[in-house]
């Protein structure tokens, strides 16, 4: 049987995760959910959308919408909406390969940090660290620039990208908001 | 073609030997299908050498527009054809910082000096004042 495989990248350092710190919630491999999926999960949100490239703006908004709660920097803001969308994107085109599917969406909130997940159930990575190479795309034709996964990892803190072939994809991101200024109060006094 | 044109996520202007390209929808995968088709299909019907995109419209882009200026760039580029940008909010600005576009794709502020400077490089005549568009009003 296949081994789900996974892979860390905190400030931009990759690093394969051992088999026992992987995602076991694929569908494929658990049969029963419990709750939202969420791990902490006080203020949860979790939904699920047909996996649609018209969905990937209203995922990027649904993101934006949720973290206003952390108050976050227009900045801030800008960093999360093109992660999720690169995310979201990701699960439409390679997950799916632009097929039907659907796409699971989780937030969550921990203090001042802010973790996205955004699991499918499509055909999986064959190489994670390969993928995660900027400029690397399996799908040139579609005129991919291969930058999906650089994005996410510099937009934000940290990026955990969880696949187990044929059977899905986990992302899993964290980033954690405040230290500048508002987009809502605008320039804090000097 | 006409000299101004609008299409379904981004708007066209002709000027002289210069297609400018001004996406007015958030350009993420779902629109930059649109707009690769319409600018590949205007490109062709114009014979324009140079492209320019116009960002003013738009206040995201995701990895899917980098795709589409390195696409359209690798069009123009044979036929000895070159890009640049205007209208580059702080939005966009940190995209095309992090994915280098910036070194095939000089910025300019304005929509004006962007197209002198492109059709100035090899069209001498087109350059004297006359037909240079101006400003983004006409879309």
């Amino acid at each position: 049987m296949e081994q789900v495989q996974g892979v860390i990248s905190v400030a931009g350092r990759r690093q394969v995760l051992k088999p026992e710190e992987c995602y076991s919630g694929f569908k494929c491999a658990v049969k029963e959910e419990d709750g939202l999926g969420c791990e902490a999960g006080e203020n949860c949100v979790c939904l699920q959308f047909a996996a649609h490239s018209k969905n990937e703006s209203f995922a990027r908004m649904v993101a934006a919408a949720y973290v206003a709660q952390l108050n976050p920097t227009l900045e801030e803001l800008a960093d999360i909406k093109t992660a999720v969308s690169e995310a979201v994107t990701n699960a439409v085109i390679h997950g799916y390969g632009d097929g039907d599917g659907v796409i699971c969406m989780r937030f969550d909130i921990a203090g001042s940090e802010i973790c996205i997940e955004v699991e499918d159930w499509g055909m999986g990575i064959a190489d994670i660290m390969a993928a995660m190479e900027p400029m690397y795309t399996t799908r040139p034709d579609m005129e991919r620039s291969g930058m999906g996964f650089a994005f996410m990892e510099a937009f934000m803190d940290e990026l955990e990208v969880h696949s187990l072939k044929n059977c899905g994809t986990f992302v899993r991101m964290r980033k954690k908001i405040g230290g500048g200024a508002s987009a809502l109060e605008g320039e804090s006094p000097a | 073609m006409e000299r101004v044109l609008k299409g379904r996520t981004a708007g066209y202007e002709l000027c002289g030997n210069v297609l400018v390209i001004v996406p007015f929808k958030e350009l993420d995968h779902c629109c930059a299908v649109d707009v690769r088709e319409e600018a590949d299909s205007l490109i062709e019907k114009s014979g324009a050498l140079h492209l320019l995109f116009d960002f003013s419209e738009i206040s995201f882009m995701d990895s899917s527009g980098i795709g589409v200026v390195m696409g359209r760039y690798k069009k123009v580029i044979f036929q000895g054809g070159n890009i640049a940008c205007c209208g580059v909010g702080a939005e966009i600005d940190r995209i095309l910082t992090l994915s280098g576009l910036y070194r095939i794709m000089p910025r300019f502020e304005e929509r004006r000096e962007a197209v002198l400077a492109l059709s100035g490089r090899n069209a001498g005549k087109q350059t004297e004042g006359k037909d240079v568009c101006g400003e983004a009003d006409a879309l």
